[in-house]
């Protein structure tokens, strides 16, 4: 009996894996429009179903042979597993497998388990505490090794500071201080922009050393672009960085008068982002920054930034190479022609790169906009002249770098978003400035170490949420203001343990108010139970996959102003609107099927006259008094605030915050604490909808803990993971992102919201996790849902742009 | 230890991220050769990720008498424009700019396709049909023709050619044209269009034997103010509409009010 059913339970593991590839496989089939996928949505379906069936028959098995009704229904069980072969091959065997087992499994009704007596422990030795020790443990250490790779093991020292309306006054108006005929001064007192410089202890004014201005593109912020600046500061070039308008801690840039008196906005990204002003500045502040050689400035961007750099270039090109204020431009995934307009303009030293696989590329594919032809007009239009090259080499090095001539176009084989990240791409940038700036360094260009701060972001970052949750589940554990959390938590306990004991996930000695006998009755699980709950997970997985598109279509509409880079208090996040859309409109789906299920489910048991199993404890699990609700707003609200007061310590103390690739935890500016406030409540549905869904429907199933929590994250991310599927199965087909263009008439560009989804999954999938963590602790689900809402809500915003009016 | 099937997980979840690079097998590539007078002038490979620059044609390369279209992956000599026009024009690629591989995947032979120049005598060329075409010179500083005159003209001139028995159908084939450039240029560019019938704007150099612009015009008239200065209007075709229209600007103040 035991081979047979492990025989079943092969087939039926088997079919769920099956069901899956069949979901992934109609996922690809979608995206390139082949109607197929029908089909195979159709077939996963079936597979998952038949799964299903399969482990109620076998755990049918425990009770009765097969024989008679139920060898009938295996065996049309067997015949429909035909979807799924190598399940249908282990059916088929189980089916006709007759030898009998040496040893069968009886309930044992005298088992009795001998529970350990629990002894108190002392608050320093309860394993929450150790871990939140650990986690900050983590969180020092990790910024800590991360400031030595930053720092270049102390060799490079690093700055922040802010550039003012005052201090360009100061130092770039005046015909004395023009450069090439050239003032930029910023007009509105408002705007400030935060820079960070890398300077290495080799420079002084008697060695002053180059300097390369690095800039990041839409949404980033100057930290995203580290790897740059550490690469380049310890091979002897002072480094700055910058944070782009309304994004990081620049500011927003205000409004000037116009000619009729009104007021007219200025535009975030004015004069090249505010590389002009920097430019200037630094060149004219020769009491400050006597370390710096002024005729070897060089400047990279990134995205947008490489559109930055080029126009910076060109702004302050002059007549010649020798009047150039830039001799080395790296102008990194940006190929509009706008840019290469400005080509003829430059008079220095420049390189190209495009990522192969840049997802953007499917807009210039004209004949004059094509990266082929920008990359020849690029080694041609050099210093006003057309050198008449017939195509571009790609890494073939044109001109001489003596004369300001030298051109190279390189194309690295990733994608746009991680370019930044590509020890190629980052090795080819080195190698163009190390030779062009003259930089004094033997180390190769592929003798990278930015990794080790990224790397060590990422142990804080983890730390932080160690740290936090720990934390808080050691203070709901000692202190008595959370007596009455401890108590929820443990009547909720009591209640998932006692469904896994029905279900036969754990033995009935969990149960501290089990029967005399301690004897309880094991239950199988419905097979319209599993069907129902396995449907509502594919089919919000399947909406969550396909409308997070045409919402971030529709945000366009609904918030206006962000759409267009104008200044305004109404939801300013332009990226985050498509998200909050997404989240509102799924987090409602969440809440309206989980309710809605329960509901028909205790109609039908009423109805069947089943009243034994009608169960409300889903919407009293909801339930929770003012009190309790306000603890749990203050206490997520004191926890929030303890993880930013970590970063902004970290700041202080190691330069560093917790961001890791994509993800950021970047110390608070006022703009982005307001920016949360208006972002908060829309979010928080989603949020509550998580909690309720991992707290009072996921973890009352009878799973396991791991089981429970695993799911959750997937069931969670894995529509997010769909649009990344479908997004990329079309790439590699055709060179075409599916979600490029809106549609065929509209030509709204959804590319970038799709980029935002790298970061976001890896959230989503954390998210139950902890949400499950919370309640485990606090009985309640509001408030880990409050918790996460406040974090990741301030995670995000503060890795993406806002233009509120700050 | 015993097994657990938790344990499974992070070799499930490194496989699931390594499959992802499987995506690049799917990149496909296609050689495409230019071949002219029997011999490869130029080759590249386009994939979904890479398109291939057209080489250009020297004026050497060009038969007398011919206009180069551009490239075709079928027989050259099985493509006539007098013929078949309709098929002529699908059966080329432009002749400046890119080759995509969606351009090329499906006529490609064992991951080859051979493109070969495409011309046509320019005497077999059809001339583009309008009902009317305007020429007007596009140079604002010596014209005085701005879009926005240009644009309240076409108005009037639609409404003219109503009256003078126009359909909807032949007023959506009216063009009204702008050519930038001097006189030579533009000259040029308007012999090459053939089609054009009646000009505006341009001066009287425009048809004088040394003007250097164009070598015909059945009429011309001048001192037709045309924003703020004095200029022509030319008729160069024997159209009985072009004859209407060229009368109009030249001797009804309606026919060039907008202009003025």
């Amino acid at each position: 009996m035991r081979t047979r059913k492990n025989l079943i339970k092969a087939s039926t593991v088997i079919g769920y894996v099956i069901a899956f590839l069949y979901l992934v496989l109609t996922a690809c089939l979608f995206s390139v429009g082949n109607l197929w996928y029908w089909l195979t949505l159709i077939l996963g379906g079936i597979s998952l179903y038949n799964s299903l069936y399969s482990g109620v028959i076998r755990g049918k098995l425990d009770e009765e042979p097969l024989e008679g009704k139920l060898k009938i229904k295996f065996l049309i069980n067997t015949i429909v597993s035909l979807v799924s072969l190598p399940s249908f091959v282990l059916n088929i065997i189980a089916y006709f497998y007759t030898k009998e087992d040496k040893y069968v499994l009886v309930d044992n009704e005298e088992y009795k388990e001998v529970k350990k007596e629990k002894v108190p422990v002392k608050w320093y030795r309860k394993s929450n505490f150790i871990l939140s020790c650990i986690g900050l443990g983590a969180i020092i250490i990790g910024s800590f090794v991360a400031q030595i790779g930053e720092t270049s093991g102390y060799s490079v020292s690093v700055r922040d500071f802010t550039l003012t309306k005052e201090m360009t006054e100061t130092y770039n108006s005046g015909e004395e201080n023009a450069l090439n005929g050239k003032n930029y001064v910023i007009s509105d007192p408002v705007l400030s922009y935060t820079f960070t410089e890398y300077r290495p202890n080799t420079a002084s004014s008697e060695n002053p050393l180059p300097v390369v201005i690095v800039m990041p593109g839409f949404t980033r912020t100057k930290a995203t672009m580290s790897q740059y600046a550490i690469e380049l500061s310890k091979r002897n070039a002072i480094v700055y960085t910058l944070d782009p308008g309304c994004q990081g801690g620049t500011t927003y840039a205000g409004y000037e008068t116009a000619e009729d008196g009104s007021q007219e906005m200025i535009s975030a990204t004015t004069n090249a982002n505010g590389l002009n002003y920097l430019v200037q500045y630094l060149y004219n502040n020769t009491e400050e920054f006597n370390y710096i050689d002024r005729n070897n400035i060089g400047a990279v961007g990134h995205s947008a930034g490489g559109g930055n750099v080029a126009q910076l270039a060109q702004n302050f090109a002059g007549n010649s190479f020798e009047e150039s204020i830039i001799k080395a431009v790296y102008i990194s995934g940006y190929i509009k022609e706008s840019a290469a307009n400005r080509f003829d303009d430059l008079r220095c030293n420049a390189a190209m790169s495009y990522a192969y696989y840049d997802e953007g590329a499917f807009r210039y594919q004209g004949s004059t906009s094509a990266f082929e032809v920008i990359a020849r007009r690029f080694i041609n239009e050099v210093n006003g002249q057309d050198l008449n090259h017939d195509k571009c080499i790609i890494d073939y090095e044109y001109g001489s770098m003596e004369d300001g001539t030298y051109r190279v176009v390189h194309q690295e084989k990733i994608n746009h978003c991680f370019e930044m990240y590509d020890p190629l791409s980052i090795s080819n940038t080195i190698n163009f400035f190390r030779r062009t700036l003259n930089l004094d360094t033997n180390l190769a260009d592929s003798s990278q170490s930015w990794f080790v701060k990224e790397g060590f972001n990422g142990v804080a970052l983890c730390g932080s949420f160690i740290f936090i949750f720990a934390l808080m589940a050691f203070l709901v554990d000692i202190l008595p203001f959370f007596k009455r959390f401890r108590e929820n938590a443990k009547k909720a306990k009591d209640y998932e343990d006692s469904i896994k004991v029905k279900y036969g996930t754990v033995s009935v000695a969990v149960l501290e108010n089990r029967a005399e006998n301690g004897v309880v009755k094991v239950e199988k699980k419905h097979y319209l139970d599993k069907v129902t709950f396995w449907t509502v997970l594919v089919l919000t997985a399947i909406i969550a996959c396909l409308d997070y598109i045409p919402l971030a279509r529709v945000s366009m509409d609904w918030f206006p102003d962000a759409a267009s880079n104008t200044y305004t208090f109404y939801f300013p996040a332009r990226m985050m609107n498509a998200v909050m859309l997404w989240a509102l409109i799924n987090g409602t789906i969440g809440i309206v099927l989980i309710f809605a299920i329960k509901l028909c489910e205790n109609l039908y048991f009423k109805l069947t006259k089943q009243n034994e199993r009608i169960n409300w404890y889903r919407f009293k699990g909801m339930m929770i008094n003012w009190k309790d609700l306000l603890i749990s707003i203050g206490f997520a609200l004191f926890l929030f605030l303890l993880f930013y007061a970590l970063v902004e310590l970290m700041s202080l103390i190691f330069h560093q915050d917790f961001r890791f690739m994509l993800i950021s935890a970047a110390p608070l500016e006022p703009r982005y604490i307001v920016t949360w406030l208006i972002y908060l409540v829309p979010f928080f549905i989603f949020y509550i909808s998580n909690s309720i869904r991992v707290n009072l429907s996921m973890a009352n199933e009878g799973w396991s803990e791991w089981k429970v929590m695993l799911l959750s994250g997937i069931g969670n991310s894995i529509g997010l993971v769909g649009i990344l599927v479908v997004n990329y199965v079309v790439y590699f087909l055709t060179g075409t992102v599916y979600y490029g263009f809106y549609s065929p008439t509209d030509s709204s560009e959804m590319r970038l919201y799709v980029n935002m989804v790298f970061g976001l999954i890896p959230m989503m999938f954390i998210l139950p996790i902890l949400n499950r963590f919370c309640f485990k602790k606090t009985g309640n689900v509001y408030f880990g849902a409050i918790l996460t809402c406040m974090i990741f809500i301030m995670m995000s915003l503060s890795a993406s742009v806002s233009y509120i009016p700050m | 230890m015993k097994f657990k099937k938790k344990f499974l997980l992070l070799p499930i979840a490194l496989m699931s991220l390594s499959s992802c690079s499987l995506l690049q097998g799917f990149e496909d590539e296609v050689n495409v050769v230019f071949e002219y007078n029997n011999e490869i002038i130029y080759s590249d490979y386009t994939t979904q990720f890479r398109n291939v620059l057209m080489p250009t044609l020297s004026e050497e390369q060009i038969p007398v008498d011919h206009e180069f279209f551009g490239w075709t992956w079928k027989d050259p000599d099985t493509l006539s424009i007098k013929d078949d026009e309709e098929g002529f024009y699908a059966s080329f690629f432009e002749k400046e700019g890119v080759i995509h591989y969606a351009d090329v995947a499906d006529k490609a032979f064992n991951s080859t396709v051979t493109l070969y120049p495409v011309f046509a005598l320019e005497a077999d060329i059809p001339v583009e049909y309008h009902y009317l075409a305007v020429g007007w010179y596009q140079k604002t500083g010596t014209s005085g023709l701005n879009q926005e005159r240009v644009d309240a003209w076409t108005n009037d001139l639609m409404a003219f050619l109503k009256t003078q028995g126009a359909t909807d159908e032949d007023l959506s084939t009216v063009l009204v044209k702008g050519y930038d450039g001097n006189v030579a240029t533009a000259g040029s560019l308007i012999t090459k269009d053939k089609y054009v019938d009646v000009l505006i704007g341009f001066g009287k150099n425009m048809t004088d034997k040394d003007g250097g612009g164009l070598t015909y015009a059945l009429d011309a008239k001048g001192d037709i103010p045309m924003g703020g200065k004095s200029r022509y209007v030319h008729l160069l075709s024997d159209k009985p509409i072009a004859r209407a229209v060229f009368d109009w600007v030249a001797n009804d103040p309606a026919g060039s009010a907008s202009l003025a």
